[in-house]
């Protein structure tokens, strides 16, 4: 089934055209990488398709119906969207950060449930946060912020995924974790994943399909194993990019090569 | 760190505190004894008049100006992301000072001051929301430099007001500036719009929690932010309006309060937006108490015991929390 699609999307930022009459069928349980060198619309498009922006034409296709035509409130049931970057000018601590998830499951004049309590414990524990409930968001490392902001996202437990680099700021370890949580959700609860990724081989050890946007409006969109390859990724990002043999599979890493 | 309904509770009982000691406190001093059985033995005749001819309605403005400010601020800081916004940030009581000084000038007084300065207040908002806006999106940082800008304006305005008046005049519009609750009109209208302010307030409590953290995460959780943006303007700034017609601009309880609540603890804006208008409230019955008092006969304008109270206040919270 579809979870989410595009029907001739034009997206346009600054002037810049970034994909025109794009259609792209995302199904319910695939999980897709956005790569593309600086600039080249990632975010942008990203947005769009979570309804943050308009787009500049052609619709999005939310489980059959119109995006636009979704009340915020029930599209945020469904598709919830991690951030690149938080802005926390105001005190606040970890759990009520997690707990603001909730939000578009709650009646107006409703509280927090014990359940939606629970579920926010859940998030924390899943993201290596226990213990850290009560600590002012403030006192967080980048990449403790980082992990809150996915935890705050399986708080609103949506069905898509839209995830701007979902590692960024975390360390190895905590990469691999968020990978594996994500992934699970995708496998075993048949969530859809849709990540803007720099790194080719997580794009590729974790995703089942793929979006180039080489920028100027030229894009290609398919299954991981046809789209990537040396050649195509050369064009990508201007830079020739080598495929190694690895114990765990290809390892996918630039030419250390100056141009 | 306090619970929210423990402060709660404690800044009720502060409110009721507050408002005793306004009323009691005087030229002719009301024990606590006979204010507790004034409404059954009926008190004396000086005790009915003092009481409720001068100071209860002078304590009901003085509440109804701080819990107004302190609303107004709390809604603001949400609205542009800033915690240095205050009521006045965009340019709000600058605009209703200069009609206000005007009509002075013009030589009005009562109604027709009170109606110059809303005038002033509304006409403010209008000019910030026409220049600051574009198509439907709300920039904080584009809203805030047009206010700020439009301030400036108006205080440069306010000056030359100063400059060609008559020195008879200057004194009484130095106390408006500077906010001042011995002219205040309609303590009682006031106190219907901070009640009718806060429970709109309240209906979008938790919209403000999401909007705090930006407005792309509320939009990602299903705030419709355009929409809400307006309403925090248009009821902040409306609140602020009050205010100002009321007592003039009472610097400084819009800008601290909210930061006290937090300070506190209570981040959460269901309990926070009631908590900053108990504060608020009791922070400026307290002030006015002291600014009628302090030098007496002479009145002192209440923006400067606010000033004074809330300085000392906010820095040694905030030097307990760096801790």
């Amino acid at each position: 089934m579809e979870a989410l699609s595009t029907h001739r999307l034009s997206v346009a930022v600054a002037g810049k055209r970034i994909c025109h009459d794009l259609q792209l069928q995302i199904r319910a349980g695939e999980r897709w990488a956005i790569l593309g060198p600086n600039g080249s619309g990632k975010t942008t498009l990203l947005h769009t398709l979570a309804g943050l922006r308009p787009a500049q034409g052609g619709k999005i296709i939310l489980k059959g119906h119109a995006l636009a035509a979704w009340r915020p409130r029930q599209r945020a049931q469904l598709l919830g969207i991690l951030l690149q970057h938080y802005d926390d000018p105001f005190p606040s601590t970890v759990l009520e950060t997690a707990l603001i998830g909730r939000h578009p499951h709650l009646h107006r004049w409703q509280w927090e449930s014990a359940d939606d309590q629970a579920r926010a414990h859940n998030a924390l524990q899943m993201v290596g946060l226990t213990g850290f409930e009560f600590r002012s968001i403030a006192t967080l490392s980048g990449g403790e912020r980082r992990r809150l902001a996915i935890a705050t996202l399986l708080t609103q437990d949506p069905q898509i995924f839209l995830l701007d680099e979902p590692t960024n700021h975390l360390d190895l370890y905590h990469q691999i974790h968020a990978f594996h949580l994500l992934t699970r959700l995708a496998i075993q609860e048949g969530r859809t994943l849709v990540m803007v990724l720099h790194d080719i081989t997580s794009a590729v050890r974790y995703c089942d399909h793929a979006l180039l946007l080489f920028g100027e409006n030229e894009l290609l969109a398919g299954a991981v194993a046809e789209i990537i390859n040396e050649e195509n990724l050369a064009r990508l990002y201007g830079h020739p990019i080598r495929r190694l043999t690895g114990p765990d599979g290809d390892v996918w890493t630039p030419a250390f090569t100056a141009d | 760190m306090m619970s929210s309904r423990t402060l709660l509770i404690g800044l009720l009982i502060l409110a009721v505190a507050s408002l005793g000691l306004a009323i009691s406190v005087g030229s002719v001093p009301i024990g606590w004894r006979s204010l507790w059985t004034l409404p059954i033995s009926g008190g004396t005749d000086l005790e009915r008049t003092l009481i409720l001819d001068v100071r209860l309605p002078r304590a009901a403005a003085a509440f109804a100006v701080g819990g107004l400010l302190a609303l107004a601020g709390t809604l603001m800081q949400v609205l542009l992301r800033n915690p240095l916004a205050d009521p006045y940030v965009l340019g709000i009581s600058g605009g209703a000072a200069v009609a206000a000084l005007t009509a002075m000038l013009l030589g009005l007084s009562g109604m027709g001051l009170t109606a110059a300065a809303f005038g002033g207040a509304l006409l403010t908002m209008a000019l910030v929301f026409t220049l600051a806006r574009k198509g439907d999106s709300w920039n904080p940082t584009r809203l805030l430099l047009t206010g700020v800008v439009i301030a400036s304006g108006w205080a440069a305005l306010i000056g030359f007001i100063l400059t060609v008046s008559p020195d008879t005049a200057l004194k009484n519009m130095l106390f408006w500036l500077m906010g001042d609750l011995s002219f205040a009109g309609n303590a009682f209208s006031a106190l219907g719009v901070l009640a009718v302010g806060l429970a709109l307030a309240l209906f979008i409590a938790r919209d403000l929690n999401i909007l705090a953290r930006g407005q792309l995460q509320a939009m990602a959780l299903g705030v419709a932010t355009s929409t809400l943006s307006l309403i925090i303007y248009t009821l902040a700034s409306l609140l602020t309006a009050s205010a100002v017609t009321l007592a003039g601009s009472v610097g400084f309880v819009g800008l601290i309060v909210p930061h006290l609540i937090r300070m506190l603890g209570t981040t959460d804006h269901r309990t926070l937006l009631p908590c900053a208008v108990l504060l608020g409230g009791s922070l400026v019955v307290a002030a006015d108490t002291l600014a009628r008092t302090v030098l007496a006969p002479l009145q002192l304008p209440v923006g400067i015991i606010t000033a004074l109270l809330g300085v000392p206040m906010f820095l040694y919270l905030l030097n307990r929390r760096a801790r």
